[in-house]
């Protein structure tokens, strides 16, 4: 088996490359990545330059304002633009909009980036390889004469998956190594081991994404008498698979787990709020007839002053009140009192709206969170969307990566406050006896723990995408199984 | 050896294509199977190379069930179909090399190659021609030489001759009988009574799926082969 396989390997490969498909996709693949990786590369200088400037500029602010009441605010905590920039377009923030204001075009019409030369390119040049593997065989009568022999139909698939996969591997492998030398000669872009080795791990995802494809076009070909219907089929399948599925998953999800909408929510907790403010008047009128029967004629002068700001914010002699107060030891006792009780129904009403109103958002942001949970697994029903989780959380450009960017500085600015507490305490102690100015002490923050993201580690990474890597795996290991069941039962003739 | 045992094939719209056909071809023999479109020759080399299944009865390679262990069947067969199709974009030489190594004879050299080649009349300028440039003459002459070099005990040709010049078919002719002194039982189906009168030391008469009648080569030597094949076909008819 193992000669003929070579045999087939071999020419099926050399077939290919005699091609002029071949040549299209060679020439397609260098032009697009190069020229990718070269405007992404200048666009990642710019963005580089870009964080350095805000950097500096929030370092400068906290050498010279750092205030105790504004220090807050001040907090460093700037992404960097992603090592993997130069590759793939990450998930646009509001900073890096903000700072291509001058530019609408990416907008408007969305760059090109590694991932686009994968997921349309390549697997569209993968079903131009393959969608003709057996038809055109067939077609031409060297199927019959291969067959004629005595080699196993497994034996012919197999070589002919792996010499063709092989063939369109390589204006892809071609590509990629140009582009990677433009990255490896990009100023300021120092890729460490960590980086190389996620550079692998996207390659091998993007190989096993392509195969998938050529698969795909194999299994339609081993389904079909004829080149043109086979290429038909495969386009279908081809929309179907990249473009329908994406798109229909976050829909079918919204249908499935209805959520309200933000302004809804906003509208259902103001009517919550309201409805908590109404039973707090209610309390506080019940409050003031309690003190009226059992205070009577005390309580009345507290009143003729619209109890001196206690029960509104707004109006009530406050002055007057304390005056009476230190004349009268009884009415003291009594406005401590009201003041407590108003206090606690105060706080009360407080808390009852707040938890009534935050159970609303947070039941939100569960039905959201489980909403996006179902779309995404939808979705990865897709090998684009599989393909796009595995290749954007390895190289940190994904939804993943702002939410570990979150937790990273979530950890920085709590030892960041560790250290500010620690600055303040110590001001404050120095100033122990004067009245604190306007907005507090400034503090001298100059040795304060400085903000160096570190990118998540390879191997935790690689342990979030495997469930959609094996997906895509499923994908190669049913479409070579639907091709074998095509071909076995296929009619030469 | 090539032997068909009440060969039968009726194809899933009713059509009959083969009618419980036997006979056995021995070695350094050619049998020339005769009959009209439809007859049932094609399909008789179908089932011969497992391209179809019989409906019943059997059909063996060298003793090997053709159907039931196919790849076993096929060690002892070479193919020359009507118009050979090989790759277009590989030179001559690595065509054979490929079907060579198809049929379970790898690590040739080129000279072995080349030697091959030439003995079937190819000139020399075409061994390391691309195929896209050969003549339909030229490329039945490397079906021959691909079945040379597996160098199995039977070859299959269907209707190798046809669109063949004379000039062409009379070398194709004389390769046949080469073939046949070295041994090989050789099945040709054809139209060309002429070539089968030329060549065969059997011929065998179909008709829509049966086969008619089986005459020697001592029954049309000095007779008329297309008389004697009009004939049967007409006391077919009768029948």
């Amino acid at each position: 088996m193992w000669k003929p396989l070579q045999a087939i390997i071999a020419r099926e490969f050399l077939n290919n490359l005699r091609n002029l498909r071949f040549l299209i996709g060679l020439v397609l693949c260098l032009v697009v990545t190069v020229a990718c990786i070269m405007i992404l590369s200048h666009d990642y200088q710019r963005e580089l330059a870009d964080y350095s400037l805000r950097v500096n500029l929030q370092e400068e602010f906290l050498g010279k304002y750092a205030l105790e009441g504004w220090v807050g605010q001040l907090i460093p905590g700037q992404k960097p633009p992603e090592r993997f920039r130069p590759l793939i377009i990450g998930i646009p923030t509001n900073e890096s909009q903000d700072s291509f204001y001058d530019d609408p075009l990416p907008i408007l019409f969305p760059r090109l980036d590694f991932l686009f030369i994968v997921t349309i390119v390549m697997s569209l040049l993968a079903l131009l390889f393959s969608y003709d593997a057996v038809t055109g065989e067939r077609e031409r009568g060297t199927l019959r004469q291969m067959i004629s022999n005595s080699v196993s139909r497994t034996t012919i698939l197999l070589g002919k998956f792996l010499g063709g996969a092989a063939s369109l591997l390589i204006p892809f492998l071609l590509a990629l190594l140009a582009g990677v030398l433009c990255i490896h000669l990009t100023p300021n872009l120092q890729w460490d081991a960590s980086a190389w080795a996620e550079l692998g791990l996207l390659l091998a995802a993007s190989v096993t994404f392509i195969t998938l494809f050529y698969l795909l076009g194999l299994m339609v070909s081993t389904w079909s008498r004829s080149s043109a219907v086979s290429m038909l089929n495969c386009l279908f399948l081809w929309v179907f698979l990249v473009l329908v599925i994406p798109n229909v998953g976050p829909y079918v999800s919204a249908q499935l787990r209805r959520i309200p909408s933000i302004t809804a929510t906003a509208r259902r907790a103001e009517e919550v709020r309201r409805a908590c403010r109404q039973t707090w008047h209610q309390r506080r009128n019940e409050l003031v007839e309690q003190f009226r029967g059992k205070y009577g004629g005390l309580f009345a002068k507290l009143e003729a002053l619209d109890f001196g700001l206690i029960l509104y914010d707004d109006r009530g002699d406050a002055e007057k009140v304390q005056e009476l107060a230190a004349a009268d030891p009884q009415f003291k006792a009594m406005v401590d009192d009201f003041r407590r009780e108003v206090n606690r129904l105060g706080g009360e009403w407080q808390e009852a709206s707040s938890e009534a109103t935050g159970e609303l958002w947070d039941d939100l942001d569960t039905k959201a969170a489980a909403q996006t949970r179902l779309a995404k697994n939808l979705a990865a029903m897709s090998p684009l969307a599989s393909y796009v989780y595995v290749a954007r959380d390895l190289t940190g450009t994904g939804l993943r990566s702002l939410k570990y960017f979150e937790e990273f500085k979530g950890e920085y600015r709590r030892r960041f406050g560790e250290y500010r507490a620690k600055v303040t305490a110590a001001v404050v102690a120095a100033h122990k006896n004067e009245p604190s100015p306007p907005g507090g002490w400034f503090l001298d923050l100059r040795d304060h723990p400085r903000f160096v993201f570190r990118e998540e580690p390879w191997r935790d990474k690689l342990g979030e995408v495997l469930p959609y890597w094996g997906i895509l795996g499923l994908f190669n290991v049913v479409f070579f199984a639907a091709a074998f069941a095509g071909f076995v039962r296929y009619d030469v003739r | 050896m090539i032997e068909l045992q009440e060969l039968t094939k009726r194809y899933e719209d009713g059509v009959l294509a083969l009618d419980h056909v036997s006979y056995t071809i021995q070695p350094g023999e050619i049998f020339c199977l005769l009959g009209a479109n439809g007859a049932g020759k094609t399909t008789t080399v179908n089932i011969l190379l497992d391209f179809i299944q019989p409906t019943s009865g059997s059909a063996f390679l060298n003793g090997h069930d053709c159907n039931k262990f196919p790849l076993e069947a096929k060690k002892y067969v070479s193919y020359v179909s009507e118009n050979v199709q090989l790759y277009g974009m590989f030179t001559a030489r690595q065509n054979l090399r490929f079907f060579a190594e198809l049929g379970g004879k790898s690590g040739l050299k080129n000279q072995e190659l080349d030697n091959v080649m030439r003995s079937v009349g190819l000139p020399e300028k075409a061994l390391t021609m691309r195929l896209k440039n050969y003549s339909k003459g030229m490329r039945q002459k490397l079906g021959i030489a691909i079945a040379l070099i597996k160098d199995p005990p039977a070859i299959l040709m269907d209707e190798p001759t046809s669109g063949l010049d004379p000039k062409s078919a009379n070398e194709f002719l004389d390769q046949l009988r080469k073939l046949r002194e070295r041994g090989k039982a050789i099945l040709m189906t054809t139209h060309d009574i002429f070539r089968a009168k030329q060549i065969a030391d059997r011929v065998g008469i179909m008709k829509q799926g049966r086969l008619v009648a089986i005459r020697e080569k001592a029954d049309f030597k000095h007779a008329d082969l297309e008389q004697i094949y009009l004939t049967e076909m007409e006391a077919a008819e009768t029948v």
